[in-house]
């Protein structure tokens, strides 16, 4: 279970002081699928740093694995980035100047694994794209760069992961494929996948689901997700 | 994160960068070029100085006495038979000084120090000529030195260690004069021509026991004249001087004394024991010399080391704005990192190796074209060094000096790379990975 409670993050202070979340929780079984819908400054994108460990609530907790997470070190909360998360960004962060075999390589080194390229190679074959491996990531086209993207996210065995407009930056085509792809390693390997969108269409294929609005769950849909 | 991989990491960044780092690094090795060279040229002059005084040995000293008067007024002393005072130029710092002729007696003094084996004044004599006994052409004889207690290489003979009344020693300049090889020159019977009192002239027989190398290289292995240089045993001298300078004014009263210990062990002592015969006596050693010459090239050496200071650290400040450029380009990595769990501490880590890497890289290069130059200066102008004293270059690197600076430059590349990694460090990978 993924418990989220009473989460307020407040940006600035004073006068200028804005509440991004205002007191938001809910909970979410593991291995299931969550969409995060809502509109810019909705407070989504704040909601999912936070469960990613990327960015510290001002109060509240979310539970992951019976431990609240920002109350760990803060080592442990790099380890829970690194091996129990797994990113997909709508910019794709891929370093251009990288081939794709070194791009995917990435979390493995920051884990100091061993095995890497084969373990990298495999996250390809997963996402079909194993025959661009030695190609420069600025040689890709978006939808490619996007599967590449996934492979990162994917090639440390996370349980989680986090999507961030994964389609945003792709032609619908392209984006049915990568959905379809993200659907697919959900079921495969039992991950939980939490995308946050703006597009009601793209939620409305996930099993569950919460609408945001000015930092506040307005709406939920789902049986794995509890208010 | 193991550290191999950012080290790769670190090094796959300065590739990217290419023309900046090979900037960077020819900046530091410029710096460090001109620390390796200073570095070896000191140590070039230091092996030199030890060569040349190899042969010298410390056990002679020189004392003279300086004058009672007072050295500050410029007053003319009142006149004293028994403490005449002269002016005595010497070579050296302190140019000239007053002093106080020393007596015989004052001499005999010295022979009461234990440890001391010997005393001799400065014999003033004068030589007129020198000939081959079996011919009557006679040659200039320009300078009269007495033996010497250093080792002396020779041209051909063997320098007498025990030096007789008939040993002498000629330079190889008189060897062309008599129309001999060096090597026939040995054991050959030659007068020596000098005024007694008044206008007779005295002659000596003597046998050549070595020839000399006529003034080479710096220092004392050079004669005071280039040529015509007779070396004799110091009783001779003493002898001479007796012919030439008894009942005369001012015989046995010498401008300086010499005084031979049993060993460099007990210089101090001896010095002390002769000061306190008399406060007014200076004694002087060639440890002494060899003391001055070191300190004053170790000051050339801090100068010339100062200089490459402000050069290298000009260029660490290279090393502060590539750093920081390169933080302020790849905030993005930095956020990717980040965010994908590299703890903030291996990313500082990432800088740092980075500044070092640049660092290290460019006190080798510095150094590589130092060892060329080296090559080229000791190699190209071998002899013309050679002709001048220096025998094995004028470049000498020391393996544990480029160890140093090469150590050093990491850590002046690592302390100038710490803003810039601290920059990395503190960056948010949130607001790092919004940057456009």
């Amino acid at each position: 279970m993924i418990r989220v409670q009473e989460v307020i993050r407040t940006y600035g202070e004073g006068e200028s002081e804005f509440k991004a979340l205002k007191g938001v929780s809910f909970a979410l079984k593991e291995g299931e699928n969550l969409a995060i819908l809502g509109k810019s400054g909705s407070g989504k994108s704040t909601l999912m740093h936070a469960l990613a460990g990327l960015d510290r609530p001002s109060s509240g907790r979310i539970i992951i694995k019976d431990k609240d997470l920002w109350s760990r070190s803060q080592k442990d909360i790099d380890l829970y980035r690194s091996q129990d998360v797994g990113f997909v960004f709508q910019d794709f962060y891929l370093q251009n100047e990288e081939t794709v075999l070194e791009n995917v390589m990435v979390p493995l080194e920051i884990n100091g694994d061993t095995d890497r390229k084969e373990k990298a190679m495999e996250a390809l074959k997963v996402l079909e794209i194993d025959d661009k491996a030695n190609n420069k990531a600025n040689q890709l086209s978006g939808g490619q760069k996007q599967r590449v993207c996934i492979a990162r996210a994917i090639v440390g065995k996370p349980s989680i992961i986090f999507a961030d407009e994964p389609t945003g930056n792709l032609d619908s085509k392209t984006s049915e494929r990568v959905e379809d792809i993200l659907f697919n390693i959900h079921k495969k390997f039992n991950t939980t996948l939490i995308v946050v969108t703006h597009d009601k269409e793209l939620s409305d294929k996930f099993s569950n689901s919460i609408t945001l609005k000015d930092g506040e769950i307005t709406s939920h849909t789902g049986e794995g997700i509890q208010i | 994160m193991k550290r191999r991989d950012i080290i790769k990491r670190g090094l796959r960044n300065l590739k990217r960068n290419r023309s900046r780092s090979v900037l960077t690094v020819l900046a530091l090795s410029v710096g460090a070029l001109t620390l390796v060279l200073t570095l070896g040229l000191s140590n070039a002059l230091e092996n030199t100085i030890k060569t040349q005084f190899e042969d010298v040995t410390n056990l002679v000293m020189s004392v003279s006495l300086t004058a009672e008067g007072d050295q500050e007024n410029m007053n003319v002393p009142e006149y004293d038979s028994d403490a005449k005072t002269v002016y005595s130029i010497q070579e050296g710092p302190d140019g000239g000084k007053e002093v106080q002729l020393i007596t015989k007696d004052q001499l005999d003094d010295f022979l009461q120090i234990s440890g001391v084996k010997r005393t001799w004044p400065a014999y003033d004599v004068k030589l007129e000529y020198i000939r081959l006994s079996e011919s009557d052409t006679k040659y200039v004889i320009n300078t009269v030195q007495e033996q010497s207690y250093n080792k002396t290489e020779v041209l051909s003979g063997i320098y007498p260690v025990d030096w007789k009344d008939t040993d002498i020693v000629l330079s190889d300049s008189y060897a062309d004069s008599f129309g001999l090889s060096k090597e026939d020159m040995i054991g050959k019977e030659v007068v020596v021509g000098y005024f007694g009192k008044g206008t007779t002239v005295l002659e000596k027989a003597f046998t050549i026991s070595a020839v000399l190398e006529s003034g080479m290289g710096f220092g004392p292995r050079m004669g005071v004249a280039s040529s015509g240089i007779v070396t004799l045993s110091i009783d001779t001298l003493a002898s001479i001087y007796q012919d030439q300078k008894i009942e005369t004014p001012g015989y046995n009263e010498f401008l300086s004394a010499n005084v031979l210990i049993e060993s460099t062990d007990i210089e101090e002592q001896v010095k002390n024991d002769i000061t306190a015969i008399n406060g007014k006596y200076s004694v002087t050693s060639i440890s002494d010399l060899t003391e001055l010459i070191s300190s004053v090239l170790g000051t050339i050496t801090l100068g010339l080391s100062a200089f490459s200071g402000v050069a290298l650290f000009v260029a660490a400040f290279g090393i502060i704005n590539t750093q920081l450029m390169s933080v302020f380009e790849r905030t993005k990595e930095i956020g990717l990192l980040k965010s994908l769990g590299m703890p903030n501490r291996k990313v500082r880590s990432l800088f740092s190796y980075e500044a070092i890497i640049i660092g290290v890289i460019g006190a080798l290069v510095g150094t590589g074209i130092a060892y060329a130059t080296q090559a080229f200066v000791n190699n190209v102008f071998k002899e013309k060094l050679a002709d001048i004293g220096f025998v094995n270059g004028v470049l000498n690197i020391a393996v544990s000096d480029v160890l140093m600076v090469v150590a050093g430059l990491g850590l002046l590349s690592w302390i100038a790379g710490v803003i810039p990694a601290r920059k990395a460090q503190k960056l948010d990978p949130i607001q790092a990975l919004r940057e456009e």
